[in-house]
């Protein structure tokens, strides 16, 4: 099984990622920031992307494997299946060559990257056969590329949508969790600058602290939220209903709305932050030198006690699905150097994140996974 | 003449410019800028072209809480630990009982004689498991309780996810099974140190545990063996101040179902 990770280890991993924010919004600010907060009716980052086709349903091989004999190679239909990347999570891993244990996955959690960008408008179909000690799980299903948008009125409730998508327990916002997004994200409007998860400017008028668990706590009276032990936050340079689409379509940024065991939620951005705070004198988004962004941003926080049960993204019949993700706008990128899963070399624009999550605490030992063009 | 020194001048511009390519390569990777002392990290992030502004971020971080002080059942964790390594060995497992240290391999035998009286019932039929659900402590050499240890745990079993139930209910509390096909993964959560798993359902199921140590891990009060089956009736209560997965599966995959080994503290 895997053993959960330290609290040593999570809050280093957290420092690290928000370094990264830095280093990549200071090059990205040089760039073309976006702005959509408050929009809602703004698609996710890259849905509806075509991008260059890949070989669907004309020869390329699917991978992630095969055989017992750890060769990979290929299954499905010979021909029909598309290249991917596959990443699980666990302790071992099958000695495929696509398959990459990554330590942000739980046990039982698997993700399926094409290798390229599916076409629009088309419709996959998905194979994936695994086996956790003596145990088998098998999934088939289909769905159709035709970007990922939102009609929710509230963020909260396009997170729902998914999650209700999954076959997943809706979410319930949490006033701890509205307060702590809420200054956060109006933190970062305020200073203007890359988002992240730190705050170090402790003259800002929102500021609360540098670490997002002990700012969740300050909005909750100084204490853990009753009942949960689990705590992830999520942050966009888009804002609003917009956000969500665009966290959704990752890897990482996925697993706590997606995960059985996140139960409550708090949205928050420039937006949100300048009508709760109206003191704080949050910029808007047009504002001269404004970065223009959004800074939407979530907290969310469950029980690791609650139940998983098998689950999986795009759903069978799903017509919402991006055709494409673009892997270096994730960090760190999932496919790609610095994210500990061992995939090189950075990849840019590839098919849209397949998840599925297993009920198991045991260790894949074997994965045989195909995405097809019908 | 001329021609060579015209070649000398070639040479010489082109060190020179290589010289000044090497200085420049040099400052951009030297400088003290933190955003570029990032990007000079072997993560291709600064590097790649066209960079989408959109950038999502995140960061996990699970609760850092004392752990809970549940009871042990009469058990002392050493006892447990030899009683798992033991179980887990006659399953064919040996890894643990290899690591077991001076305390736990004295009370090894001891763990071994009361690995004999954990019940096991093969799984034939539903009605079976009903019978065997005998509530209250039991005392060592109870008469009437067998010593079939068997085979762990599952037979091979296969679940088709696109028609997999999702007939239940959890909360930190606990967890209820409303319909009887579910398959499902729990945690115990070792802050909170107990989780109860309630069947209302028509049908019967197993818990199999699973952790790196069971010296606290306790089913009904009673110890176990990583990886058996153990009997849902009712409602189970699994206890521990360590991190342990539980395996919710309907009782017809189990090929072997297991009652907790728990002990008459009056006795």
């Amino acid at each position: 099984m895997t053993t959960p990770t330290s609290f040593r280890t999570t809050y280093l991993r957290h420092a690290l990622i928000a370094s990264l924010s830095m280093t990549v919004l200071g090059i990205a600010a040089c760039g073309s920031g976006s702005s959509s907060s408050g929009s809602s009716s703004a698609s996710s980052g890259t849905s509806g992307s075509t991008g260059t086709s890949s070989a669907a349903g004309t020869g390329a091989t699917s991978t992630g494997s095969a055989s017992a004999s750890g060769t990979g190679g290929t299954s499905g239909p010979a021909g029909t299946g598309l290249a991917t990347w596959i990443l699980i999570g666990g302790s071992t891993k099958p000695s495929y060559s696509n398959v990459y244990l990554d330590p942000e996955l739980n046990s039982g959690e698997i993700f399926i990257l094409p290798q390229s960008p599916l076409n629009s408008n088309t419709s996959y179909h998905v194979t994936v056969n695994v086996t956790c000690g003596s145990e088998t799980f098998n999934n088939t299903w289909s769905f159709t590329t035709n970007g990922l948008t939102s009609s929710s009125a509230t963020a909260i409730d396009a997170i729902n949508s998914l999650r209700a998508d999954c076959g997943e327990a809706l979410l319930t916002a949490n006033s701890a969790l509205l307060t702590s997004t809420g200054k956060h994200a109006g933190y970062q409007a305020i200073e203007n600058g890359n988002i992240t998860h730190g705050e170090t400017n402790a003259s800002d008028p929102l500021f609360v602290n540098n670490d997002f668990s002990l700012r969740i706590s300050t909005a909750n009276g100084g204490s853990w939220i009753s009942g949960t032990n689990i705590e992830d936050e999520d942050i966009a340079s888009t804002g609003g209903v917009p956000s969500i689409p665009q966290l959704w379509n990752t890897v990482y940024h996925r697993l706590p709305m997606m995960r059985s065991a996140t139960t409550i939620v708090g949205f928050g951005d420039r937006t949100s932050a300048q009508s709760s705070y109206p003191s704080a004198n949050v910029p808007s988004s047009s504002a001269a030198g404004s970065t223009g962004w959004g800074y939407g941003t979530l907290d969310f926080a469950g029980n690791s006690s609650i139940p998983v049960i098998a689950s999986q993204w795009p759903a069978n019949h799903d017509t919402n699905v991006p055709s494409s993700f673009d892997n270096s706008t994730e960090s760190p990128h999932p496919i790609g150097y610095g994210n500990a899963n061992g995939t090189t070399p950075n990849a840019g624009l590839i098919g849209p994140p397949i998840h599925e999550t297993l009920p198991t605490a045991n260790d894949f030992t074997t994965i045989t996974v195909s995405v097809t063009t019908p | 003449m001329t021609y060579r020194r015209v070649a000398f001048l070639l040479i010489f511009t082109f060190l020179l410019g290589l010289g000044i390519t090497r200085t420049l390569t040099r400052d951009r990777s030297e400088t003290s800028s933190p955003f570029q002392t990032q990007s000079a990290q072997p993560r291709g992030i600064a590097g790649t072209p066209g960079l989408d502004p959109l950038l999502p971020l995140v960061a996990h971080q699970e609760r850092h809480a004392e752990r809970a002080n549940p009871s042990l059942g009469g058990f002392t964790t050493d006892q447990a630990r030899a009683f798992a390594a033991a179980g887990m060995a006659e399953d064919g497992n040996l890894e643990k009982l290899n690591q077991l240290n001076s305390q736990e391999k004295a009370v090894l035998p001891h763990m071994q004689k009361l690995l004999e009286l954990q019940t096991s019932h093969p799984n034939t039929s539903t009605s079976t498991f009903a019978q065997a659900s005998q509530s209250g402590p039991i005392s060592e050499g109870q008469a009437g309780w067998s010593n079939a240890a068997g085979n762990a745990a599952q037979a091979p079993a296969t679940l088709d996810c696109s028609r997999c139930d999702r007939g239940i209910q959890g909360t930190a509390d606990g967890i209820t099974l409303t319909s009887d096909q579910v398959w499902a993964l729990a945690r115990l959560d070792p802050s909170k140190g107990q989780l109860v798993i309630t069947n209302k359902s028509t049908g019967d199921y197993s818990v199999s545990l699973l952790g790196s140590d069971f010296g606290t891990i306790r089913v009904n009060g009673g110890l176990v063996v990583p990886g058996r089956n153990y009997l849902v009736h009712g409602s189970v209560t699994v206890t521990g101040s360590c991190n342990c997965a539980i395996h919710i599966r309907p009782i017809s995959i189990a090929a072997t179902v297991y009652l907790p080994l728990t002990v008459n503290e009056n006795g």
